[in-house]
Parts: C-alpha cells; structure tokens; sequence
C-alpha cells in the first residue's frame, strides 16, 4: 500500500542527507567513541522459555560474534552519533542521530529481540473436568485425554481423528518451540529551509515485523467441549508514514500530522476439525475451518494542534484528531458467514480537544480542559436471530436482534486544576475531573466518573523532599454487562442450606435461549464504582556520598453491586552509596501486594 | 421431586479471591580495584506468588429433590414406592469445579547473578567481559507446565577509545 510514498521519502533523504554532510564534513569535528569486538554466548538447561524469555544473546543455546560502536562526531554546527551494539543475530540495536547544519535533523533506531512466547500444555481444562465424560456438556476433552481414553468419538461426535493421531497432534504440539522475532525500524526527519526558519517539515517511516510461531487455541462444537492446540506462524508486518509541519507565527504555533498506516499478516492461519452437528447454524458446521486468523487493517489519522503562549504564563491549546481505521479478512477461505459491508469492518473517531492555564499574581496557578471524542463502528455491530417464546424449539428467522461493539461511543471530559504556593518550598494542588462514557450498547451501561484529587509537594528541608496526594473517584454504572450472569438468581428456588444456589424445574428439552440466558439476573464486571488512592514519594539525601528514596502506593477499589473488592499496597525504597570514590553501591526493593475479590457464577444443571 | 422429562437449572454464585504477593529485590555495585581494572556485580530476586480461592459448597442432592433414573442407568435410590432415582448423574459444582484454585496458583522464584569488568591495557586498548547465572524455580505448576530453567549468558572482548 502507498510504495510510492517510500519511494519519495528515501529519495528526498538522501539528498538531503547528500548535501547536507557535505557542508558539515567541511567543517572542523571532534571525534570521540569506543569499539568493541566481542563474542558472546548463552547456555540454558530445562525449560529456557521463562529465564530467557526476552531472548538475551539468543533465544537458544549457542555462540555469536557480538560487535559495539558508539561514535560522537560534533562540529560547529553539526553533530553526528552512532550506537550499535550487537549481541547476537536476534539481540541487537542500532541508534543513528544526525544534525546538519540544523537544517536536517534525522533520527533512527533499529531493533531485533527474540521472544519466548507463552505455550499452554492444556492440562488445566482439568480443573473443570473432574469425573470428565470426553466433551459431553458441560465437561471438556483435549487431544490428550482424548488419546488416553482410547474411545473413538468425543461427546458422540466425531472428531476427525483417531485417538492415536491425537496423541501424536499433543505430542508434535508440545515439541513446539513457540517464539517470535521483532524488528523495529524507526527514522524520524525534520527539515528547516533557511529560507523559511519559522516552519518545521516532519517525516516519519516505522516498519515493524514479527516473524515466528505462537500458540493458537480452538475449541470445536457449541461450547468448549474439544480444546485442542497448535502452531500458528506470525509472518506481520506494520508500515507507518507519517508527514507534518510545524510552524510558529508569533505567540501562534500550529501543528499538523499525518498517519498512515498498513498491517498485514501473511502467514496462512491455522486449521482445525469441527465435528458437525444436527442443527444447521455456523457454529455447529463441520469440516476443517481456519481459527485464530490475525486480520488486516489499515489506518489513517489526521492530528492538528494550535497553541497559542501569551504573556502572564497563559496559554491556550486546542486540538483535533481524525482517524479511519479498516479491518479486513479478505483472504479467509471459509464463506460461510458474511459481513452486512463486504469483507472490511470500519471504524472511525473523532475528537476535539482544548486547555487553557493561566497564573494570577504570584501564588496561583489555574488550568481548565475539556475535550470529547466520538467513536463509530457501525459495521461491527451483531445482528442474532430472535428467539421468541419458551415453547420454540428450534432456530427461527423472523426478526433479528442487534449487538453494537463495545468500542462504540461518545466520550465527554472536562476538568480543571488549581496550584497554590503556599510557601517558597511548598505546593498544594487540587483537581478535579468529570468523564462520561455514552455507549452505544445500552446493555454495556453509560458510565459517569467524577475525580477528586488533592496533592502536596514540599522541600522540608534543604536534604528532604516529597510528594504526597490523594485520589478518590466516584463512578456510576462502570463497565460491565447488565443481565451477565447468575440463573434464576432472586428469582428462582433458593437453596436452604446457603450455598448460593438458585435453581427451577424446566422440562428437560427446553431451549438455553428460552429458559437459561433470558433467565441471568446479576450484573458482571471487574470495574470499581468507587476509588480511594494514596501516593506518596520522598527522597533524602543524607549526605554527598549517601541518598535514599522511599515511595509507596496504596489503592482501594470497590463495586458493592457485584462484591468486587480490590486492594493494593506497593511501598519501596531505593539507597544509593559511594563509601568512597571508587566504590558505588546501589539497592532497591519493591513489594507489591494485591487482594481481589470478585462473585463469580456458574451455571447448574442437574437431571 | 423431578419426574422424567424435567431438569433443574440454575447457577451457583460466591466469591472468589485472588491474592497476589510479589517482592522484587536488586543490589548493584561496581569498584574501581585498581587504576587499570574496574569490576561490577549485580544480584536480583523476584519472588512472586498468587493465590485463589473459590469454595463451592457440595450440592449433588437438593433434600428432597431427586432426579428420576434414566431407563438403562443405574440408579442411586429407590423409594418405599418402589420409584428409582439416580442422584449420580447430578452435577456437582463443587465437584467439577475445585479443582480452578489448583491450576490457578502461581509461585515462582527468580534469581540473577552477573560479575563484569573491564581491564585497560593502555589509556586506549582494554578487555571486558560479563557473565551471568540466571534460575528460574517454579513452586508450583501454572497452566504453561513446568518451566523451571537455568541460563549462562555473557561476553569477553577488546575494545579500543578514540
């Protein structure tokens, strides 16, 4: 997509970059740096997948020549550095920074880092499986226990393999070696013409690839009763182009910039069996299906800013962004499901921003923003068949009922903020903040946040300082759904012994969209209505040779709505010693502790 | 009681709890041992374990509430009426469910030592080199299996200042 945009940028960078080393190289530079040639090498026992997870030298055990630059060339007017240091074929970064003539600027960095990504053995589905019947509801089965049971079919359906090709599928999947290459290239260019000294041209090029294997999950029939695994190559790669200009015009500056950019995956996806059932519908098609397929996407984004500085510390800063994104899965194979617009979804946003801070006389210091942002999505919106009436049986067609993605919806925010010195060494602040979600899916709730917070910074002494602030927010209806879960819940038979239990006496073949999902009374969500945070930091310096930092940060989160409780306690201190001038010594422990309470549900059928 | 061709549905609702501890130490230092060699060592811990808890209560049997036996199955009780009923076949949430707090805890412990330095041969002709022992100890198996793991890494060279 858009070649023709690289073509043009390489070409104006080289010769700018043409011209403008040749006058810097005429002037006279001072040279400095080191070189190394090294040779580095790692060896890893067991499992190296968590102790070399970032892929330190190499992912796996070997040897690799590992060279380093670092060149600082400065002239008059120009400036030129370079830091290259390679550990290894997949552990290596490049940094590039030019100043000629400040004329043209150039920044560039490239990165290689391997990672060990996470592989599931699958065992885990055991911690629902207790007593498992191989995939009959609600239970699961995997490939393993699958081959450990020597049986022909899971659940009565037919998997689409034997029970010895599903060991050796568990067996080759847990030989996988699951790890991804990223590369990052990254320059940044900017452009002052003598001859127009007040603007600024920018231009950007990112390319990032990711190259390798990850594991990818599926699971076959209505629910997940096969979970199976396997290897899904990545083979991704983003191109970012960005253009802008900045100019100032007087106590004006304005900026402009332009995004695009193109994501492709184009590794083929992975593929599985689905074992069919009865019930025409897609979710219980069989045959080989691709899963876990990564889409394509493109993006377009317009950002503008002006600013305006004027005298008394005042300033004023508006903003408005405008972005277009596509996603596509125009190479799936399967066909059996459509898109209401073709084969791209389409989502778009819009925001406008604005700030504006002042100071009044000596002490005071005031700020007030407002911004909102609009995000539109109609295209991922679900469309589902009605299911009218406890006593159908069967898949209908005679109206359908629609579902607007979560990203869909209008957000308002406004807040200010107030600064007062109440000593030579002492600042209070005090902000405040609203924020409104307006979601287009009534069911996901239209949640209001208003935010408090109070702050304190001080010199205490000419060796003590700190920061001390406090944050409470209080949230209606946060994100979550309105009627998620709990069956029958209030509204059933209570279990007398309380164990939580909520139950009624359905005839056995009525449908789950008749007498279960409709019959789910509780709210769900992991979101807190209520927020109380304490912040403290302080750092000490005892003596020249001696300083000690300590922070801490205490958060207390609550939703009575769904017993959802959380608390945080992160205290830590840093100490730094030089015992003498050729002796540094430093320390530092972190604790962090987190307690989490949420109700969870479970569905409940017996008979 | 149910009779065949009824079943009872419903959920089970209580609370969980996931706690989290993790302590991260590193010390670090490094000392000019002479004028030509200047060594440095570094240690870091990690020390990370979480918890959950989630307790159902065993409810395979509601008092009076049976189910009817299936025909060809086995059945658990038989009433003075000579009516069969199987309480076997039941779903038992605690049964089927305990198990989540097992493959849901994670504890692991991490250690890292490094020594380096750099030794100058002349104000601009030196040697360095860096090694590190990294171990990975799992205490309990989380849902990736066992990944305990141990690594040597790290570099010998010359170098030259300009």
């Amino acid at each position: 997509m858009k070649q023709r945009h690289y073509w043009l940028l390489a070409l104006l960078s080289i010769v700018i970059l043409m011209t403008t080393t040749t006058l810097a190289i005429a002037e006279e530079t001072l040279i400095s740096g080191n070189a190394e040639v090294r040779v580095s090498g790692i060896n890893t026992n067991d499992n190296p997948a968590r102790v070399n997870e970032y892929g330190t030298i190499r992912s796996e055990k070997g040897l690799s020549l590992a060279p380093k630059l670092s060149l600082d060339s400065v002239g008059e007017n120009s400036s030129l550095g370079i830091d290259v240091d390679i550990m290894g074929i997949h552990d290596q970064k490049v940094d590039f920074e030019l100043d000629a003539m400040r004329i043209f600027r150039l920044k560039s960095h490239y990165s290689v880092l391997d990672h060990w990504k996470d592989h599931e053995t699958l065992d885990q589905m055991g911690a629902t499986m207790a007593g498992d019947n191989l995939g009959k509801q609600p239970t699961v089965s995997t490939d393993k226990t699958f081959y450990d049971s020597g049986l022909s079919t899971i659940g009565g359906l037919n998997p689409g393999y034997t029970p010895t090709e599903a060991g050796q599928r568990y067996y080759q999947e847990m030989d996988n070696d699951y790890i991804v290459t990223r590369r990052e290239f990254k320059n940044e260019a900017d452009l002052t013409l003598p001859a127009l000294p007040n603007i600024i041209f920018h231009a950007g090029i990112r390319i990032e690839t990711r190259e390798g294997m990850e594991q990818a999950i599926g699971l076959s029939k209505c629910a997940g009763c096969h979970v199976s695994a396997g290897g899904k190559d990545i083979d991704e790669r983003t191109d970012d182009l960005t253009f802008g200009v900045t100019g100032k015009f007087g106590p004006i500056t304005v900026d402009y910039e332009y995004l695009t950019r193109n994501f492709d995956e184009d590794a083929d996806a992975p593929g599985r069996f689905y074992a069919a059932n009865s019930n025409s519908q897609l979710l219980y098609n069989g045959g080989d299906y691709e899963y876990a397929r990564t889409p394509d996407s493109e993006k377009d984004t317009h950002t503008l800013k002006i600013r305006g500085d004027f005298a008394n510390s005042t300033s004023v800063v508006g903003s408005y962004v405008k972005s277009d994104i596509e996603s596509s899965k125009s190479g799936v194979a399967d066909t059996s499901y459509t898109l209401q617009n073709g084969t791209t979804l389409k989502t778009e946003m819009e925001s406008y921003g604005a700030k504006a801070t002042t100071k009044l006389g000596k002490n005071w210091r005031f700020s007030v923003r407002a911004s909102t942002y609009e995000i539109e999505a109609d295209d991922n919106t679900l469309y589902f068949a009605n299911r009218v009436g406890v006593t159908s049986k069967a898949f209908t067609s005679d109206g359908y009922e629609d579902w607007a993605s979560a990203e869909e919806r209008k957000v308002t925010e406004f807040g200010a903020d107030v600064v007062y010195r109440l000593t030579s060494a002492t600042l209070l602040r005090f902000s405040y903040g609203y924020e409104k979600i307006d979601r287009e899916e009534e069911e996901l709730g239209e949640t209001e946040t208003n935010s408090f917070k109070l702050a304190i910074k001080s010199r205490l002494t000419k060796n003590l300082s700190g920061r001390l602030s406090y944050m409470y927010q209080d949230i209606s209806d946060p994100f979550g759904a309105d009627h998620a879960t709990g069956i029958y819940q209030g509204t059933g038979t209570a279990d007398p012994l309380g164990s939580g239990l909520s139950y009624a006496i359905i005839p056995v073949d009525e449908k789950y969209w008749d007498a279960v999902y409709p019959e789910r009374t509780l709210s769900a969500t992991n979101q807190p209505d209520a927020v109380h945070e304490v912040k403290l930091n302080t750092t000490w310096a005892l003596k020249p040779n001696m300083a000690a930092t300590l922070f801490a940060r205490v958060r207390y989160e609550e939703n009575d709505d769904v017993h959802y409780e959380q608390s945080t306690v992160v205290p830590g201190v840093s100490f730094w010693y030089a015992p003498s001038d050729k002796v540094n010594l430093t320390m530092a422990y972190t604790y962090s502790y987190q307690d989490t309470e949420n109700r969870a549900c479970v569905g409940w059928y017996h008979g | 009681m149910l009779s065949i061709g009824e079943a009872l549905v419903g959920s089970i609702c209580s609370d969980t709890e996931y706690e989290s501890d993790v302590h991260t130490l590193s010390l670090s230092g490094d000392f000019q041992a002479t004028k030509k060699l200047r060594l440095n060592a570094s240690f870091v811990y990690n020390n990370a374990k979480d918890t959950w808890d989630w307790s159902f209560t065993e409810r395979t049997a509601l008092g009076n509430v049976l189910i009817a036996a299936v025909p060809g199955r086995p059945s658990n009780v038989v009433t003075p009426s000579g009516a069969k009923y199987d309480v076997g076949a039941a779903y038992d949430s605690a049964d089927q469910n305990n198990l989540i707090d097992g493959y849901s805890d994670l504890s692991y412990q991490q250690y890292e030592f490094t020594l380096g330095g750099t030794y100058n041969f002349t104000e601009t002709f030196y040697t360095t080199a860096s090694a590190t022992y990294d171990v990975f100890d799992m205490g309990e198996e989380y849902v990736y299996g066992d990944e305990d793991g141990t690594a040597y890494y790290g570099y010998v060279g010359l170098g030259w200042n300009f």
